[in-house]
Parts: C-alpha cells; sequence; structure tokens
C-alpha cells in the first residue's frame, strides 16, 4: 500500500516539507559536530560494529640494544689536592689556541675559558666524594646551569672528582703512562715526563709534578690530529674568589638546569 | 586498607545531559549546548594507561625502530592495532610547547603555549594581566570523581609541563613549587578536584619538593623558599613516600598513596642511568610498578595512569639523537611490557607524542650488507661490517648503480655526511663541514665523540641555535585494547581527551 505521502504529486516543496528537510540535515550537522572524536566519527561508525578489541601481536624481533648495556667509568678514589691556579695554552689541532684556567681547591675545582665565555664548576659531592656536582656559567647568557651527574660524565676527564681536577685527561690515562729520566723546572716547580708506553694511547706524553699533582705540558694525539696544553702561569694558592660558588659569584644571573634552559632557549 | 580509607567511595559522574536522541532534539530545540555527549552505555575500559613520548616525532620513531629492532623489526608500537594522525598546533602557535599539548590532550580544551590545563583565554603568565579563565577539567580529574586509581609517572620532575597537566592548574609552566602544593592534600592551594588525592606520583623533581636550605637524599640542594619539606608533608598527609629503585621495587599494594622522587632534577637519561648515586628505576620498571600497584589497588572502577617518557625531547634539544633513540627505545619497551601486564579486553593503552622536533632521517642510507638483495662489486671499509643501528649513526652509504660500488654519500664538497640531522641547534658547525668520522668538535658536554655512532655525537643542524627547535607536523596515535578502535584518521590533539573520556565512560 502507498503511503499518502508518496502519493503526492510532484510539485513545489511545501513550507512543511521544507521545515522537515532543514530539521534534518540541522539534526545531522549538529549530531555530527558533537559525536566525538571529530575527525573518527565515521571511523568509529564503520569500526563499531566490530569486536572492538585487538591485541598487540607478538613482536618477533629482538632488540639491538640487548648488548648495549651502558658500562659505568671507574671512579677513582677521593682526591684532595694543593690549592693552585693554573692558566694554560691549548693548541686544538693546530687550528685553535685558546686559554684554559684551572683553579681548584680541596672541595672546588673550576674551568674557565675566558674567551668562551664559559665556566664549568664542580664541587665535590657531599655524600660520595667520587663524584662531582658541575654547573656550567655561560657569561653571554647571564645564566648558571646544573648538569645532570650523567651530563658531565659524558666528557671522561669531568666524569669524577678525581679526573676533573687534572683539567684535561683522566687519572686512567695519567697511571697507564711509564716515567722518563727527563726533567724540566719551570715556575719554581720540576715537572718530570711521563710517555705512553704505546703508539694506541691517545694521551702521549704529561710533564707532570707529583707533590702539586699538576702539569706543566701534556699532548694527545688522536686521528683527528693533535692537543696540546702548556702551562703559562701557576699560581698557590688559587686565585681568591675564583672557587666560590658561581650562585654566589652571580647573584643577578639566572640558575636553571642545562636541559630546562634548552627547553627555553628552545621556546623563546 | 590505608588506600582505601584516604580515597572516598566515588560518586559516578553522570552529566545531566541526555543521551544521543535526547540531545539531538535537545539541540533543535536551539537550547544551550554543552560540550560532552554522554553515550548511554556502559564504559569500554575499566583501566587507561596514556603513553607520552615527550617530542617523539614520527622521524623519531622510525628512526628508534631501526636502532632498536632493525630496518625490518617490529616496534611494540607497530604491532598495535590501532592509528592515528595527532594535529598539535596549540591555540597560539603552529609549533607547540609541551604545556599546551598535554593540556589539550588530557582536558580537551586547546590552549597556548606554557599554559597548563587551564583554557585559551589565559595567556602565559597573565602577560596581559586581565586575569586568568576557569581551569580546564583534567582527565584525572574526572577518573578520580568517578573511583578510579589515579597514577602519574614520569623521567621529568614530576611537576614538570606534561605530568603536572594531569593534576595542577596554572597560567605558566615554570610554577613548579606550586604544583607540587596542588598535589599536596594538606595544603590550602590543593587542587580540591582530585578529591583524596593522586594515588601515585612518581618521576624526578625532589628540589621542588624542599626548601634551598635543605640537602635531600642524594647530596642536592632544594629550591623552595618557603622553608617546607614537602616530603615530610606528603608523609603526614598518609603518602609513602621513597626515592630510589630498590624502595620503589619493595613497594606494596598496601603503601599507597606513594609520592616517589629519584632525582633532584629530571630523571638521568636511560644511557647514563647507571651513574645515579642513589639507583634509578628504568622507564619500564616505573610502569610496571604502577600498573602493579594500581591494579592491586583498584576497585571495579579500575584505574588510569600516565607514563611519559619526557627526556627523548630534551636529548633532541641538545642535539643528541643516540640518546633520544634511546628513551623511545625505552618507551616501546613500557609499553611493550604494560601490554602484556594488563587485561586488554578491559584496558585501553594509548601512545602518542605531544609535539615533534625537527629530526630527519634522510641521505638515502643503505641497509647492511648482509641485508642487502644484491651483493655489491666493492665496498668502503667502514661498511664491510655494522648492524642496521651503525647504518643509521654512521656516515651515509650509496650504491653507485654504474660501478657496483658502494662508497660513503658526499655533499657538494665531497665531504661524507650522515643521514640523522637536525633542522636547528646546537650541531651546528661553525667551521666548514668535515668528515663526520673525524669531527671532534660540539660533542655532548664537551665529549670528544669518536664518530657518528659515538653515544655522545651530536648530529649536524643546519641553523645554529643554542638548542634545536620542536617540529609542528602531526604526530603519531597509537592504540590497542578497550576503546581504541577510535584511533582513526586524523584527530586534533583534544580529541585525545574524547577518545579517552568516551572508552572510559567518563
Amino acid at each position: 500500500m502507498r503511503s499518502d505521502s508518496e502519493s503526492q504529486p510532484e510539485g513545489p516543496p511545501r513550507r512543511g516539507a521544507a521545515a522537515v528537510v532543514l530539521t534534518v540535515v540541522i539534526t545531522v550537522v549538529i549530531w555530527r559536530a558533537l559525536e566525538v572524536p571529530g575527525d573518527a566519527a565515521s571511523a568509529l561508525q564503520r569500526t563499531d560494529g566490530l569486536t572492538a578489541l585487538e591485541t598487540l601481536e607478538p613482536r618477533a624481533t629482538p632488540r639491538l640494544s640487548e648488548t648495549q648495556a651502558f658500562s659505568s667509568p671507574a671512579w677513582p678514589g677521593a682526591a684532595s689536592r694543593p690549592s693552585l691556579s693554573a692558566t694554560y695554552l691549548r693548541s686544538v689541532r693546530g687550528a685553535v689556541d685558546e686559554v684554559f684556567v684551572l683553579h681548584r681547591d680541596a672541595a672546588r675545582v673550576s674551568w674557565q675559558s675566558p674567551d668562551s665565555g664559559r665556566r664549568v664548576d664542580f664541587e665535590q659531592h657531599g655524600l660520595d666524594p667520587r663524584r662531582v656536582l658541575s654547573q656550567l656559567s655561560v657569561r653571554d647568557e647571564g645564566v648558571v646551569l646544573d648538569l645532570a651527574l650523567g651530563d658531565a660524565a659524558s666528557d671522561p676527564s669531568a666524569a669524577s672528582w678525581a679526573d676533573c681536577s687534572l683539567g684535561g685527561f683522566t687519572v686512567q690515562e695519567l697511571t697507564a703512562l711509564r716515567p722518563t729520566e727527563a726533567t724540566r723546572e719551570a715556575f719554581g716547580v720540576e715537572f718530570r715526563e711521563l710517555r705512553a708506553v704505546g703508539e694506541h694511547e691517545a694521551l702521549r706524553e704529561v710533564w707532570w709534578n707529583a707533590e702539586l699533582e699538576v702539569a706543566l705540558e701534556w699532548r694527545r694525539v688522536d686521528a683527528s690530529g693533535e692537543v696540546r696544553q702548556v702551562l703559562q702561569d701557576l699560581q698557590r694558592p688559587a686565585r681568591a674568589g675564583e672557587l666560590r660558588d658561581p650562585v654566589e659569584r652571580h647573584p643577578e644571573w639566572r640558575r636553571l638546569d642545562f636541559a630546562d634552559w634548552l627547553d627555553e632557549v628552545s621556546e623563546g | 586498607m590505608l588506600a582505601r580509607s584516604l580515597h572516598p567511595a566515588p560518586k559516578s559522574p553522570r552529566f545531566s545531559i541526555p543521551g544521543r536522541l535526547g540531545l539531538t532534539a535537545w539541540l533543535a530545540c536551539a537550547l544551550p549546548c554543552g560540550s560532552f555527549a554522554q553515550e548511554a552505555t556502559r564504559p569500554e575500559a575499566r583501566n587507561a594507561i596514556f603513553f607520552v613520548g615527550d617530542g617523539m616525532g614520527i622521524s623519531t620513531v622510525t628512526a628508534a625502530r631501526v636502532f632498536s629492532v632493525g630496518v625490518d623489526g617490529q616496534l611494540a608500537l607497530d604491532t598495535m592495532p590501532f592509528h592515528a594522525l595527532s594535529r598539535t598546533a596549540s591555540s597560539d602557535s603552529i609549533t607547540a610547547d609541551s604545556a599546551a599539548t598535554m593540556s589539550a590532550m588530557i582536558t580537551g580544551v586547546s590552549t597556548n603555549n606554557g599554559v597548563i590545563s587551564m583554557g585559551a583565554e589565559s595567556e602565559p603568565a597573565d602577560f596581559n594581566m586581565d586575569g586568568d579563565g576557569p581551569p580546564a577539567t583534567t582527565l584525572f580529574e574526572l577518573a578520580k570523581a568517578a573511583g578510579k586509581r589515579i597514577g602519574v609517572v614520569t623521567t621529568t620532575r614530576v611537576t614538570h609541563a606534561t605530568p603536572a597537566a594531569c593534576y595542577a592548574h596554572g597560567n605558566h609552566r615554570d610554577a613548579e613549587n606550586d604544583f607540587a602544593l596542588q598535589a599536596l592534600p594538606t595544603d590550602a592551594s590543593y587542587n580540591p578536584a582530585l578529591l583524596g588525592g593522586l594515588d601515585l606520583l612518581a618521576g624526578g623533581g625532589r628540589r621542588q619538593f624542599l626548601d634551598a636550605s635543605m640537602t635531600d637524599e642524594e647530596g642536592e640542594a632544594g629550591r623552595r623558599s618557603d622553608g617546607r619539606d614537602l616530603r615530610a608533608e606528603f608523609q603526614a598527609a598518609n603518602y609513602e613516600y621513597v626515592w630510589n629503585a630498590e624502595q620503589w621495587s619493595a613497594l606494596g599494594v598496601e603503601q599507597l598513596p606513594v609520592l616517589a622522587l629519584f632525582n633532584s632534577s629530571h630523571m638521568e637519561y636511560e644511557h647514563d642511568r647507571a651513574l645515579d648515586l642513589g639507583g634509578e628505576p628504568s622507564l619500564v620498571e616505573l610502569t610496571l610498578k604502577a600498573v602493579e600497584l594500581l591494579e592491586a589497588s583498584a576497585d571495579d572502577n579500575g584505574w588510569l595512569l600516565l607514563v611519559e617518557a619526557g627526556r627523548i625531547d630534551h636529548a633532541h634539544h641538545g642535539g643528541n639523537a643516540f640518546r633520544a633513540l634511546r628513551e623511545t627505545e625505552q618507551l616501546d619497551r613500557a609499553v611493550e611490557a604494560a601490554s602484556a601486564a594488563v587485561n586488554l579486553e578491559e584496558t585501553l593503552v594509548l601512545v602518542t607524542a605531544d609535539h615533534s622536533h625537527g629530526f630527519v632521517l634522510a641521505g638515502y642510507p643503505l641497509r647492511p650488507l648482509e641485508e642487502l638483495p644484491y651483493k655489491p662489486r666493492d665496498w668502503d671499509e667502514g661498511f664491510a661490517t655494522g648492524s642496521a643501528r651503525d647504518r643509521l649513526l654512521d656516515v651515509a652509504y650509496h650504491l653507485n648503480a654504474r660501478t657496483g660500488e658502494v662508497r660513503a654519500a658526499r655533499d657538494a664538497n665531497g665531504v661524507p655526511y650522515t643521514a640523522l640531522l637536525y633542522a636547528s641547534g646546537p650541531g651546528s658547525r661553525t667551521a666548514a663541514r668535515v668528515d663526520p668520522r673525524e669531527d671532534k668538535a660540539n660533542g655532548w658536554f664537551g665529549a670528544e665523540p669518536t664518530g657518528p655512532r659515538d653515544p655522545n655525537y651530536r648530529q649536524e643542524a643546519h641553523v645554529p641555535l643554542s638548542s634545536e627547535t620542536h617540529g609542528g607536523e602531526d604526530v603519531s596515535l597509537y592504540g590497542v585494547g578497550a576503546g581504541s578502535h577510535r584511533v582513526r584518521g586524523t584527530l586534533s590533539n583534544t580529541e585525545i581527551f574524547q577518545v579517552m573520556r568516551r572508552a572510559l565512560g567518563l
């Protein structure tokens, strides 16, 4: 049986029909607008008919990292060395000459690179004397940045209290060298030559005073060239004020984490 | 049970807006509409885990796949049955920050960069001084009101932007000391929408809980200026406080609620985790214990958990792909472990990123020699050995189709280059490009890398910036488990909130 509506003759739509159509259109528009998530709405309708549970397939491939366990560097014993300020000229692969200053006392070490306006201050860890807490000060930015243990440890010569006290090489590298008979005197101090046993050691040569635990000169060689550091000035004890906490030294500078600073400068 | 007594039985959250047909009729009558359409169906998911890889753009996931399981391997993410793209723009920026994006994902409300779970009428730090709008209700607040256990786990400080957006509100992400108070039930500025409180809060950030005059368990000073020790105050509010991996692994369900703070600041990168003084759990260990505790303590109402791998972003900012990929791999392992530990018939697992980074995998690097479907006639020594990871990190090697030889790909000046690169950041070289295998410059924190495979190598960047920047392209959203079928198409990040809300019936 045909309905009354179906039997309506063709002709201009009546006002009531238009209202119905308009209501349906508005309803559909509103319905779609309310359906969430927006673009996934149709996807949802397509998938609602499925049993909407799927599980993870077994992941068959082995991880390449299984054998990549990180090995912590060896931590040399705590050291308490004479207080001094040592100014070096560092030549980097024949291309760069820069001033490098090492300040040191029993509880703090500072590496200063005046040309770059950067400085790293190390403080012996209060709970584990083998470790260091380190801060990077950046003059142009007016910031003191706290470094995480892992950040500092990326540079082996800054990885521990004993290492950072040497200012450019590690205790392990130093102890691998063998003394020769050669000596030199400078700044009223005698330095003995220590040389690498084989050609595979990167640290080839150090002129070393064991009492002050300070180098007159050292030379490192690798595939990309040579780094040499030569003492220009030696003061004992360390210059006054150089080993103050950087936050006290620059109270007007901001202090934040290195990672947060990266976030901040990235995001403006 | 102590935990239960601290968390009163919830009222079932039911909005007064009627179901779909009623709603349609209601709207057809031109009445004011609400944004929450409540389906008259039972919740599909009792529980949900929301994994966020901070800065884990699509190129990062692809590179992490090669890094972790090889070119043809499968990450756990690759096995998730539902996938969508998520748009990440914030209310005021084409390229967003973590504060805005996490706020969008966890409240369903778009906001401005720097703002934590407030609406777009809140400018960062209220620079117009015209006041803030109301806070935007978070999924965690809705879940708590529905009687669910709620937990937040991160590798950043627990007061950092992504975790804070779950339980706190503020017009600037830097107000981390305040966010710590918003989680403390006995404090005047406590977020009352958390009702009985977070059941679990774990990550780094002890310094936000300690006065500057105090030293924490690992010898580092606090950053508060109000003389307070929030560790003690949380304990007074019946929270169990732990600070190292051993304590974390020993936690039992009777000890909820828990505050776990493993580092003064952010937790260490996975690559550096062994260096931590007190011992930090991995993200996998964090996730599995959190799931165990929440599941054991929850009643029929279930639980909701955020897991953030927050340091993918930090490594990218620092221009170090190796650490970013290790962090991403950890997130993938956590997803795999958690998905195996829960009942997916009643648990929704979503994984996404808040934004991307200007990080590319380019330059046509060949697969490892043993994976090639042909035998080259000759090859450089550097190509002779190495896994897919080595081929990913190393200089790119190309096949010369005329000669059949594999050689290091070279730029217009004849200098080799790597496949992984950044658009901007600290990896920019000020001097002329040199062979990355001999490039000692610009390593991670002063390290002199032995080449591009070295974990401390910083990939080259085009624009010299102190910090590499976020990327503005869409990111992936992965889903598995109850209610995950809504993960399809291209969604706004605000709609991720709706996916979870609907699955949980909130």
